[in-house]
């Protein structure tokens, strides 16, 4: 079974970005607190510091592109297939017919930036089917398209 | 044409009138108030061995007499009825709802009948349709047993007026010997009661005043308490585990599985076959002690009702027969084959990376002796990751997948592929390097997921295919195809 696959928004990058510096900040309070218990002198705590700072920023930021990269769904004609991920690569298929429900959702960033997220929920909570970054537009299409495809037999 | 004047009115048929609203049984407060007064036994065993326990005991008196007027209120404000073929239940004091249960949605219905029900000549019948709570969607606490039949029956015939089953007279299609139980239940409590008796002494210890105990006991200090309390521990661990399970029947209703089990509270489940998700064949240490398996059938019920049916001792040898009754005209001869060898460096590595950290970390400490031993964990640690990747495997038929894991414990997992919800195949960079996967088989709760490890990609792949398309097919046109 061969189903072309498409990238998702590109601008879901810029939202990435802002989530990973919000989480890295907190993440750069917490190592500043341990850095502060040990007993380390002025100096080595400096390179310390600078070499958290730029590892607890860096490597989120820099990761973000690769997860980018290789984020992709597309649309066969029985399975949604999704392929995402930077260490472990998944591949997840769920089955049209066995869709209960389809949600949109749209944080604060999400809206800003025109973006939506769509989650496939089955009868198991295991499965593993939200894509992020779709273009509003773009996600109501493939919600109507999933629904029209949902058949109307017992699922479970 | 206009009916001529005088002739009587043409008769219509009158719909059948719906049945009364019922009200649980009259004794349901009382026993309901018991079942929650008896959770609080440990401090009712503390009240009556303190001498200062006379406070506790009138808090605890207090207490039951508020649950029995609230299980009062909750009698009178709890009633149900049959409206065609769905069951509608009222419930609710401050907060009112009423839950309806179509009978072709039903996953399980099963009747609990424990020692203070049987005295009373009442049960406690839950029905379970699909969803993830923790509670039983309806459960009616209680009803006469002959009600609670009529309630099955009623649900079966509504289930059957839906086309949901043809009919079919009752059978019993396997029975759990005792003898295997009384094995199994001897060397399967003694491990873990061990532990806990020692717990629940120390935690007592304090609150009990061992002097005025100790007046009862026999001369000879404090190893004879223990020696006796021991044995008596596993004595009534190993009774406790016969009376759950014994006499374990598992008939066939229709197209209906009923297990029915217990000595002193009787269970009796109903499974609609054609709602079974997957199969999990355990062989625990004690299991290979005893030479038995435990079979658990899962389906899609919320109430976390897949604990009830389970059937711990079924022999060795009558694991097939059992599985094939189970999901009777389901092709289960699935051939199970290894993994590639790949797997076994990564199955080495799972199991002994925590000895050389652990011996690291007690090295730093100044504890080189002790550093030492801990490395000569290494052998069995070893052991135990090259069984576990020889135990490791999966096979398939045209009906289900098999799949099989594990290294103390053996599990044996047969999903349905017609109940598969879907399917992910995962590989991590260190599986990437070596063409290995994991293939994720999502169920509906409360299994939920299975995942076969280390697989061969390519295999990995073609399996999370085929099973996504091929759910759709039903099991009948499978079987046409055979």
């Amino acid at each position: 079974m061969e189903v072309d696959t498409i990238p998702i928004d590109p601008r879901v990058r810029k939202q990435w970005r802002i989530e990973a510096l919000a989480g890295s900040g907190f993440t750069l309070v917490g190592a500043a607190l341990v850095l502060m218990l040990l007993p380390l002198g002025w100096v080595w705590g400096a390179v310390l510091a600078t070499v958290l700072a730029a590892l607890i920023f860096g490597v989120p930021q820099g990761l973000i592109s690769v997860r980018y990269r290789h984020w992709r769904y597309g649309m066969g004609d029985d399975v949604l297939i999704l392929e995402y991920g930077v260490w472990t690569r998944r591949q997840s298929m769920t089955p049209y017919f066995r869709v209960q429900n389809v949600d949109i959702s749209q944080g604060p960033l999400e809206r800003w930036l025109g973006l939506k997220r769509l989650t496939i929920k089955t009868a198991s909570a295991f499965t593993d089917a939200t894509i992020p970054g779709l273009e509003a537009a773009e996600a109501e299409r493939l919600r109507l398209r999933i629904l029209e495809r949902a058949g109307r037999d017992a699922a479970v | 044409m206009q009916p001529f004047e005088g002739a009587p009115a043409p008769r219509v048929p009158r719909p059948p009138a719906e049945p009364d609203w019922k009200r649980l049984h009259i004794a349901s407060p009382i026993l309901n108030s018991l079942a929650a007064g008896l959770r609080f036994w440990p401090f009712l065993l503390i009240a009556v061995l303190n001498e200062a326990g006379l406070l506790l005991a009138l808090v605890l008196l207090g207490g039951l007499l508020v649950a029995f007027a609230v299980e009062v209120l909750r009698y009178l404000r709890f009633d149900y009825r049959f409206s065609g073929t769905t069951l509608v239940v009222r419930s609710g004091v401050l907060v009112r709802r009423t839950q309806t249960v179509p009978a072709d949605r039903v996953q399980q219905v099963s009747r609990n009948e424990k020692l203070r029900h049987r005295l009373f000549g009442v049960a406690e019948v839950s029905v379970e349709v699909a969803g993830a709570g923790s509670e039983p969607d309806v459960k009616l606490s209680v009803v006469q047993t002959a009600e609670a039949e009529r309630i099955r029956i009623r649900l079966q015939d509504a289930r059957r007026a839906l086309g949901a089953m043809p009919p079919d007279p009752d059978r019993i299609v396997y029975r759990q010997p005792n003898r295997s139980l009384l094995r199994w239940a001897a060397f399967a409590s003694p491990i873990f009661m061990i532990p806990a008796i020692g717990a629940g002494l120390g935690a007592l210890s304090d609150a009990i005043d061992l002097e005025r105990a100790w007046r009862w006991l026999p001369e000879g200090g404090e190893l004879r308490f223990l020696v006796l309390a021991g044995l008596l521990g596993l004595a009534a661990a190993t009774a406790i585990n016969v009376a759950r399970f014994y006499d374990m029947r598992l008939m066939q209703a229709d197209r209906d599985l009923r297990l029915d089990y217990g000595l002193l509270t009787r269970r009796r489940l109903e499974l609609p076959a054609e709602r079974i998700q997957a199969l999990v064949v355990k062989l625990s240490p004690a299991g290979r002690l005893s030479a038995t398996v435990a079979v658990t059938v899962h389906n899609a019920s919320s109430g976390g009702e897949a604990t009830n049916s389970h059937m711990p001792a079924i022999p060795r040898g009558d694991r097939r027969i059992l599985l094939d009754r189970l999901v009777p005209g389901i092709d289960l001869n699935a051939k199970v084959s290894g993994h590639p060898r790949a797997a076994l460096r990564r199955s080495l590595i799972r199991w002994t990376w925590p000895v050389p950290i652990a011996a690291v970390a007690t090295w730093a400490g100044l504890q080189s002796v002790s550093a030492g031993l801990l490395l000569l964990a290494l052998a069995p640690a070893a052991a135990l990751g090259a069984r576990a990747w020889r135990v490791l495997g999966h096979g398939e038929t045209t009906d289900v997948v098999v799949s099989r894991r594990g290294a103390i414990r053996d599990h044996t997992e047969v999903i349905r592929k017609a109940r598969v919800q879907s399917v992910s195949v995962a590989a991590s960079w260190f599986q990437r390097r070596k063409r290995l996967a994991t293939l994720q088989i999502h169920v509906a709760q409360p299994l939920g997921r299975v995942s076969i490890r280390d697989m061969d990609e390519p295999d990995a792949a073609g399996l999370a295919y085929r099973l996504a398309l091929e759910g759709q097919h039903g099991e009948a046109d499978n079987a046409d195809r055979r």
